[in-house]
């Protein structure tokens, strides 16, 4: 684990490089797409855990703090969806650079998936795309997000959520839910361009069906993997519990086989 | 204008962290050490320590976040030593690498909840230790916490009917008490290794006896999240009334937090009111 900062100085986002431990070293890395707020404080063990089975697996990984998250430059008010899209583009680039490879696949969690699907309507930026309990659609993940709010507090008289507004210490501020709806959905896009997308659920839902029907019609180069596992990724609790969904954390690394 | 570098130390294991710099290091001042909350990786709970970290920069404070062995970005430690042991002297290694490689002599630690009990810890074994920023650290009730604990709750209708519903069949043993049962399998779960069990009273004041007569400044912050032993401002002081803690001791009780600070209102003052007690201990 190698960790560093990197692009511009002013605006530093922080990666954390995996040295491939298995043989042969592949030619194509995995760079990992964190989700959004207390899912990312959840995930971050998952995320450690697949880099390092992906690397027993002699692939080059990387994950990294978009900006104005983790460890990366910026306040939490800062954050920006076009910002984290071109973030991952950023890290590309430097991935490509620092493991000398050629081919870059994504792997992104939740409202990561979401910037990874988008990040890869740029022509030739990436061969696989790993969308993992996607977030479809910007404006459908906020709803969820007020529908949470108003269970975890017990609401009984609805706040106003037309402003800005915090979930579990972490801003969703009006303009960032407006760029959430606005650029994401998944179900709508037709722009996609990597070579292969592959979708992994840990539960049946309706919205991943449409999600489905929509790359078939797009003929993608698509599946569809269900890896039953628990994917509640904002529930927090007070001894730092986090989550590690090993079926599914297999069934992703197991994809890379193929 | 700060600067955040990755640094990289350790003896027994080597660790990663983010050294928070401020446009000019001054090594007479103490620098601020930040340790893991619980299982959280260095950027703590809702990204508290960032901020902890930036805002002490802008004010001139050296700041060090790092990740324990097998936290975060640290590669795990080879043995089988306990968390509780392993803990302290890897700060002991942060210590020496900000003396060797930024001359600092003198050091502040900040810890919530399993950090709070190894800054504890540590601050008693090394000298340097100036200053300790505990977030929810051991705590004991005292009478005046029984009385605000229930005189509130004799005075509501809903508690004696609760009592005589629920808590009474299973005093008489007609009912088995509900337990919480998570739907998530162990299997899928990661607890932290360290389990937080409060160590007898007597063990926590002979230790803070040790702080005070060395003359380290003590910041103690409790929240309404760990209510079930802590619940008025000044519970700490009470807690040991034998201890004269002269002028080193500043406590807080934020009555509207959770454990681990999600209010933004909260996060913003145990931020300014950190940097401001950095800048008074120097």
């Amino acid at each position: 684990m190698n960790p560093f900062f990197f692009g511009d100085s002013h605006r530093q986002l922080y990666g954390v490089y995996h040295t491939p431990t298995g043989q042969p070293m592949k030619s194509e890395g995995v760079l990992l797409c964190y989700p959004f707020g207390q899912e990312y404080m959840r995930a971050h063990r998952s995320f450690r855990q697949l880099a390092m089975l992906l690397g027993k697996r002699g692939y080059p990984v990387m994950r990294f703090d978009y900006f104005a998250t983790g460890d990366s430059a910026g306040l939490c008010e800062e954050a920006s969806i076009p910002q984290w899209v071109e973030d991952i583009h950023t890290a590309s680039e430097e991935f490509r650079y620092l493991a000398n490879i050629e081919t870059v696949s994504l792997v992104g969690l939740r409202l990561g998936a979401a910037l990874a699907a988008k990040a890869s309507e740029r022509q030739g930026a990436f061969n696989r795309v790993v969308l993992w309990d996607p977030v479809l659609s910007g404006q459908q993940y906020c709803d969820e997000i007020v529908d949470y709010i108003r269970y975890q507090q017990k609401l009984k008289v609805l706040p106003d959520f037309s402003g800005d507004f915090y979930m579990n210490g972490f801003p969703l501020l009006k303009s960032f839910r407006q760029e959430m709806a606005s650029l994401l959905n998944l179900d709508q896009c037709d722009q996609y361009k990597a070579n292969r997308y592959l979708l992994f659920n840990s539960s049946e839902q309706p919205h991943f069906s449409k999600l489905k029907s929509h790359f078939e019609q797009l003929k993608l180069n698509f599946e569809s993997h269900l890896a039953q596992s628990p994917g509640n990724w904002n529930f927090v609790d007070n001894f730092g519990g986090v989550l590690i969904p090993n079926a599914i954390i297999q069934a992703i690394v197991q994809s890379f086989n193929l | 204008m700060i600067r955040e570098r990755t640094v990289r130390f350790g003896k027994s294991a080597p660790l990663n962290a983010v050294i928070t710099e401020p446009g000019q290091i001054d090594e007479n001042k103490p620098a601020l050490i930040i340790l893991n909350s619980g299982i959280m990786h260095k950027i703590g709970a809702c990204r508290l320590s960032v901020k902890i970290a930036r805002s002490a920069a802008v004010a001139g404070i050296l700041c060090l976040r790092f990740d324990h062995a097998g936290f975060g970005d640290s590669e795990p430690r080879r043995g089988t030593a306990p968390f509780e042991q392993t803990a302290p002297q890897e700060v002991i290694d942060a210590m020496d690498y900000l003396s060797e490689f930024k001359r600092v002599k003198r050091f502040a630690l900040y810890g919530l909840c399993s950090g709070a009990d190894m800054s504890f810890e540590t601050a008693k074994i090394d000298a340097r230790v100036m200053g300790v920023i505990q977030i929810d650290a051991y705590a004991y009730r005292t009478p005046r916490y029984y009385l605000y604990y229930y005189l509130p709750r004799m005075m509501q209708w809903g508690v004696w009917i609760n009592f005589v519903i629920n808590r009474i069949p299973v005093i008489l043993g007609l009912r088995k008490k509900q337990t919480d049962s998570s739907s998530i399998g162990e299997e899928n779960m990661e607890m932290p290794s360290y389990i937080r069990d409060f160590p007898p009273q007597s063990y926590v004041e002979e230790g803070v006896k040790i702080l005070v007569d060395r003359s380290v400044r003590l910041y103690y912050i409790f929240t309404a999240g760990q209510q079930e032993c802590m619940n008025y401002q000044g519970q700490f002081r009470d807690m040991f009334p034998l201890i004269d803690f002269k002028n080193l001791l500043k406590e807080t009780y934020l009555s509207d937090s959770s454990h681990i600070i999600k209010e933004p209102h909260n996060q913003k003052r145990v931020v300014e009111d950190i940097r401001d007690w950095m800048l008074q201990a120097q």
